[in-house]
């Protein structure tokens, strides 16, 4: 018979093997893409233009579309999206019809493929409205396929707050939307951070509706209606269709890897600043 | 949730309040007076056959209570004997609770506060509430009062820090927390934190005060203390207090309620003295209940 103390170290052994595993391979995708990419990887590179197909140069303008198109993507996803999660949160019940509709449909959304998205956003958006192939159109197109994810994760966090703050709010009787600016947001803000990056993440790593509805030039945007390539466009272009473009592809990875560690840092630097409300009362303190 | 409750809760119940706020913001210009009980004795409670019911089951059936100025009402019994529900019924904590419906009365000082004119900014200003376990807003000590001072319209700073003074005086907090008012409100002990809840009931000066087994969570020593404040706060106002303790109840209520469960619905027994209650009890249960026999 094993001693329970064996059973327990083996278990151990296993659970951190499992873990370690799962950590091998973005590990080695990583590992992959810095002895690929990191030659080519400079000042240069980030501050010029593509050249040859992007096989030499940079991918100024191409970060500078991304962004835009990251842009127009979060400003439309944030007020709608936090306004619908806080809708569910605080106005319908967890176990009603109504939540229970929503959630499936929200699902159901999350679940479509992107490229259909991507459809749908050239038919709407580039020629139903004729905001054409832009970065307009592109982010919110993105926005429509962010969209139930974020609410989901947001409304996850909004539902996180403690019933029992509601309840004093209640008994004391305070207005519905101070209450939520002053104690839910900020008690969610770390929640909404989180959602805030997987959906800016899921934004940037989408090619197909992309392609459909911001188009690939990799001149530099002079507004937002003007058409633009975007990081993962550039990537798929470069590693898909330009011979010899391997090592651009990996060393715009990295980049696009880093941008989305900067998001992180500055997301989660920003919920951690939500106002808590704390006023000097100075003539009380003497 | 039907589309009534649904229009109810995002169309009916804020035009509602943005009209009370209106009416209020009338009066606000005269002072501060509509602040001020105009009888500081007033603050006498009266329930007449209240039930309520939860779907179609009946959580209390036919309840009775009287509680007038200057007393402590504890409410008694075992677990699920509706205690609880009657102690949210009288500031209409029950509105939000779903499927949940009132019948019977209960007056305030003569008003029928289940009439729906009745406004339910004034009922929640009159009676305040706290709960069994502490629920400060995660805010500074100072704000956790700040914020109902100011969303209930009392625009004055100076006044608004003058009551923040005196809730906290009230409380027993002051000389503990006058030094670091600026400090997070979680930064408190449970037992700070629970009398930071009666403050920030307090701040609003209501003349009846709910307390749902404000102990139960609490070391022996806070509990000790929060009994001295309501012993002291019951001079200038009603209190009614649900508790599972009995030596609690024995100690500080001046009237006892025991409830009980009849029929799958809570009820009230008897109610009367605490010591007729413990020494000369009528009813059965309220004997076999005191004595430790039963619940």
């Amino acid at each position: 018979m094993i001693h329970p103390r064996t059973t327990d170290r083996l278990a151990t052994l296993l659970f951190w093997g499992i873990a370690s595993l799962f950590l091998l391979l973005p590990g080695w995708i990583l590992a992959e893409m810095v002895v690929t990419g990191w030659a080519h990887l400079d000042g240069q590179f980030l501050f010029s233009n593509p050249v040859d197909s992007g096989r030499q140069g940079g991918i100024a303008p191409i970060l500078v579309s991304t962004l835009l198109i990251l842009a127009c993507c979060m400003l439309a996803v944030l007020p709608v999206g936090l306004g619908c999660a806080l809708f569910l949160s605080e106005k319908v019940e967890t176990d009603s019809r109504l939540a229970r509709r929503t959630q499936q449909a929200l699902d159901v959304l999350s679940g479509v493929p992107s490229i259909v998205y991507g459809l749908f956003g050239y038919v709407f958006f580039a020629q139903v409205l004729q905001l054409g192939f832009s970065i307009l159109s592109g982010g919110l197109t993105l926005a429509c396929m962010v969209l139930p994810l974020f609410i989901r994760l947001s409304e996850q966090a909004l539902r996180s707050v403690p019933r029992s703050y509601r309840q004093a709010a209640n008994a004391l009787n305070l207005s519905e939307a101070r209450f939520v600016r002053k104690v839910v947001l900020p008690c969610a803000a770390n929640g909404i951070a989180s959602a805030f990056i997987v959906g800016s993440g899921r934004a940037l790593a989408e090619t197909a509706v992309l392609i459909f509805t911001a188009g690939y030039v990799t001149r530099y945007p002079d507004t937002i209606m003007d058409s633009g390539r975007s990081l993962s466009v550039h990537i798929y272009d470069l590693a898909m269709n330009v011979p010899g473009g391997s090592a651009p592809a990996a060393s715009t990875a990295l980049v696009l890897i880093g941008l989305l560690i900067v998001i992180n840092g500055l997301a989660r630097r920003l919920a951690m600043g939500m106002p808590n409300g704390r006023p000097r009362l100075k003539r009380l303190l003497g | 949730m039907t589309l009534q409750s649904l229009v109810n809760q995002t169309v009916t119940q804020p035009l509602n309040r943005v009209l009370e706020r209106y009416l209020k913001a009338g009066t606000a210009g005269r002072g501060t007076e509509s602040f001020v009980p105009s009888d500081p004795k007033s603050g006498r409670v009266r329930i007449d056959n209240l039930s309520v019911y939860y779907g179609n089951r009946a959580g209390i059936q036919n309840a009775h209570l009287s509680a007038d100025p200057g007393e402590v009402v504890a409410l008694v019994g075992p677990s699920g004997c509706g205690k609880s529900s009657l102690l949210a019924c009288i500031n209409r904590m029950t509105d939000h609770m779903p499927n949940c419906r009132v019948e019977g009365s209960i007056e305030i000082d003569g008003q029928d506060v289940l009439h729906p004119a009745f406004a339910l900014n004034e009922l929640r200003q009159t009676v305040g509430m706290v709960f069994q376990q502490p629920n400060p807003f995660p805010l500074s000590i100072a704000e956790n009062l700040n914020f109902p001072l100011k969303d209930h319209g009392i625009g004055c700073p100076s006044e608004r820090e003058g009551r923040i003074r005196q809730a906290l005086q009230q409380a027993g907090l002051w000389d503990e927390v006058s030094n670091r008012l600026n400090d997070s409100a979680m930064s408190l002990s449970g037992g700070q934190q629970q009398r930071l809840c009666i403050a920030r009931a307090l701040v609003l000066q209501p003349r009846i005060l709910l307390l749902d087994e404000p102990c139960s969570a609490l070391d022996p020593l806070s509990t000790e203390r929060i009994e001295r404040l309501i012993s002291e706060l019951k001079a200038s106002m009603t209190i009614i207090m649900v508790t599972h303790n009995l030596a609690q109840a024995r100690r500080i209520a001046d009237q006892i309620v025991v409830c009980w469960t009849r029929d799958g619905s809570g009820c009230v027994v008897e109610s009367g003295p605490t010591e007729a209650i413990f020494s000369q009890s009528e009813h059965p249960v309220t004997q076999a209940y005191c004595q430790g026999q039963a619940g």
